[in-house]
């Protein structure tokens, strides 16, 4: 290539460059996608003590072993990015607090470090399933924490099945119900189940009796839940279903749909989708001049009232879901705040609306692996069927008989209810 | 009647930004006939770029829309100085596969750089609204019809009434008798990208008002607006306006009224489909050169 060519083409790079830089403030969010993400792993020997009354004995030292590697399929780019990112984030800060105030998960005398794989699915099932075949496949991981797209979850599902106890499977936000009917898959978040069953109940408890829903097409759990369940939940509480309207997830323009029903009278609207999508459908909602109720399944985040919708356009908006960081905080849950805190200060901005699920899916997968002590699927499994509560606990989820995950393999996470004014998020209460 | 005037309105919006973009893009299509894949890249460019520069900086609106066009006609004029003359003259697929390169790697980049999530739009300064007849109509939304017809209009005086958009017309009709009559051709292959890349800013900042902004924004305008060209003809801007509006107005219209919602986004490549097969060489008369 000719000098005059190379000249050129620097120049194009300059141009992209400059133009990259005044695109500024990302809020410092982390960018690469890492192939994985471990604290550098010392080598130290301890002596560990016990003492028994008068006596204190020296037992065996502790050494550091080979890091247990826990795949993570995730979105981490395409238009599920806004749940899964945070969520990806929620894990990687979860390891690094295991390996870096324990050293890693202790089986024996041997401490090993825990080492996150990443895998991105893009938010579709295609990239979903390479994903899973790449990681079981090829770089033979079989301890998984992650997901958060039914659809993906969904076409991952067989490999878990194909796989029986030689795989561990921790869902943190597909909220299919159905997903968990394989034995080896848990999950340490709300069934779209029990979110639509908390939610009616709240509708109800705010008198409303009718409702418009907002139905993201791409999302697999709702749209069964609207198929086979809802309408008759619906009509059971004394709710009229005015009509369900369909949107894709990242669908930029929805004033076609807001049009269509902003004079059908209705009590609330009751918004299925993602967080981004619902903030953007009350965006244009109040452009239009529809100020009516509406209810998330998918919590605001705080960072994005402001950003993605005016403050004042976030009034009479409702969540009923399940408890958030920030929920905990006002209900003064110990150790929220302090997770709330490593949060930002590792990632420079607000946690989102799955940081309770990812972070607590990757401390119940380690409490597993020493309560087995053995990373072995199938002992993780057996240690599973009951998990007893673990250290660096904070979501109060309900145990069912002592264990942390019931006998669906769902944990009993909590709901808060909250509602939004001017952009200001009011915290009104906690259920188990 | 009032719910279709609504229908109307919005589409009207939407139309607006397709012929920003459909406009922009035939000026290096039909000018210069490079399919410019990459037109759409600079949409999103743009958009970030209208975060940072309204979002942020607190930049006045209209001072903004003056940046905006500067450094967007900047950016254009080094992607035909640094990428496109360096195949200039290759045949068509040589053409479309280095405008699909081009877009992939700066797509690519913003993945990198600002992650796959969307990220934030800015609070249009120009609130509230008002109702005729029951049709809501806010002000930022007229605001984009008004600064898309404004864009193209001068857009139109420049092409008809400068020495450079008459060069730019002379270059469209040929290139090699423009050469000889002094005109330097390179040079208005430079003003050309520009112009077209500063249309695709002026698209992008109108978006980032609207919509959140994320690294596949203006992946689909782009080929709507192929599918606009195709139909208007490449160098008909009062037809290639006309299309996008009527294309912006269908989707509305049919994402009201029929019950799936990605219908409404299949409508441009019906009509694509059903326009060709109708009149294979397109709907309206190519004049020959740009308007």
């Amino acid at each position: 290539m000719r000098k005059w060519g190379w000249l050129r083409f620097a120049a194009l790079v300059a141009a992209l460059v400059l133009v990259l830089v005044a695109c500024g403030d990302d809020d410092g969010e982390s960018t690469t996608t890492q192939a994985s993400t471990t604290t550098a792993a010392t080598t130290t020997t301890q002596a560990a003590t016990t003492t028994t009354g008068a006596e204190t004995t020296t037992t065996a030292e502790i050494v550091v072993g080979d890091p247990i590697k826990i795949g993570m399929i995730m979105s981490l780019t395409g238009t599920a990015a806004g749940a899964g990112v945070p969520l990806a984030n929620a894990e990687r800060l979860a390891v690094k607090i295991i390996n870096e105030t324990r050293g890693g998960v202790l089986i024996g005398n041997t401490l090993h470090p825990l080492e996150l794989v990443e895998y991105d699915d893009t938010g579709t099932a295609e990239a979903g399933i390479a994903a899973a075949t790449r990681m079981i496949e090829q770089d033979g991981i079989r301890l998984h924490v992650g997901l958060v797209a039914s659809s993906v979850a969904t076409g991952v599902q067989p490999y878990a099945e194909r796989l029986g106890n030689d795989f561990v499977n921790i869902l943190t936000g597909a909220s299919l119900y159905s997903l968990t009917d394989t034995p080896n898959t848990y999950r340490m978040a709300a069934t779209s189940k029990l979110v639509a069953e908390r939610e009616i109940e709240f509708a109800v408890a705010q008198g409303w009796t009718s409702a418009v829903g907002i139905l993201d097409t791409t999302n697999a759990a709702w749209v069964s839940l609207f198929d086979d369940d809802i309408p008759g939940w619906l009509a059971d509480a004394g709710i009229d279903l005015h009509s369900v309207e369909t949107m894709e997830r990242g669908q930029a323009d929805v004033t076609a749909i807001i049009t269509k029903v902003k004079d059908s009278g209705v009590d609330f609207v009751w918004h299925t989708g993602f967080p981004d999508d619902e903030l953007l459908f009350i965006r244009q909602a109040r452009e239009l001049g529809w100020n009516v109720p509406v209810l998330l399944v998918s919590q605001a985040a705080v960072a994005q009232v402001g950003d993605l919708v005016p403050a004042e356009a976030m009034t009479d908006v409702y969540q009923a879901s399940w408890a958030m960081i920030q929920d905990l905080i006002t209900a003064g849950i110990a150790g929220a705040q302090e997770l709330l805190d490593a949060y930002v200060a590792e990632y420079g901005e607000e946690p989102g609306f799955l940081t309770m699920q990812g972070y607590e899916a990757i401390l119940s997968l380690a409490a597993a692996i020493e309560q087995a002590q053995s990373a072995e699927p199938a002992d993780v499994l057996a240690a599973l069927q009951c998990l007893a509560p673990y250290e660096g606990m904070i979501w109060p989820v309900t145990l069912a008989d002592g264990c942390v995950y019931a006998p669906d393999r769902n944990a009993l996470v909590p709901f808060a209810t909250s509602r939004w004014d001017n952009g200001v998020l009011t915290f009104l209460g906690l259920q188990g | 009647m009032t719910q279709l005037s609504q229908f109307i309105i919005n589409g009207l919006v939407v139309g607006g930004i397709y012929a920003l973009v459909a406009v922009g893009l035939s000026l290096v299509y039909g000018g210069l006939r490079i399919p410019n894949f990459a037109h759409g890249v600079w949409v999103m460019v743009a958009a970030y770029l209208t975060v940072t520069v309204i979002g942020q900086w607190q930049i006045n609106l209209w001072l903004a829309i003056l940046i905006i066009l500067g450094i967007m006609g900047v950016v254009g004029a080094v992607q035909e100085l640094a990428w496109f003359r360096i195949i200039r003259g290759k045949s068509t697929l040589v053409l479309i596969l280095a405008a699909f390169a081009l877009s992939l790697v700066v797509e690519n980049i913003y993945v990198l750089r600002f992650g796959g999530k969307f990220s934030r739009s800015f609070d249009f300064p120009i609130k509230g609204g008002f109702t005729v007849g029951g049709v809501v109509i806010s002000y930022q939304r007229l605001t984009v019809v008004l600064v898309t017809v404004a864009s193209i209009a001068v857009l139109s005086v420049f092409m008809s009434r400068t020495r450079m958009g008459r060069a730019i017309r002379a270059v469209a009709e040929n290139a090699d008798a423009a050469a000889v009559t002094g005109i330097s051709v390179s040079r208005v292959y430079l003003w050309v990208f520009g112009v077209s890349t500063a249309m695709a800013g002026i698209a992008g900042l109108l978006l980032a008002g609207m919509y959140p902004v994320q690294p596949f924004l203006g992946a689909n305008e782009i080929l709507k607006a192929f599918c606009i060209i195709i139909v208007a003809g490449k160098n008909n801007v009062s037809g290639l306006v006309a299309v996008a509006f009527g294309l912006g107005v269908a989707e509305s219209v049919a994402m009201g009224y029929l019950p799936w919602t990605s219908v409404g986004e299949a409508i441009a490549f019906a009509g694509l489909a059903v326009a060709l097969y109708i009149r294979p060489q397109g709907l309206v008369a190519d004049p020959g050169a740009p308007a």
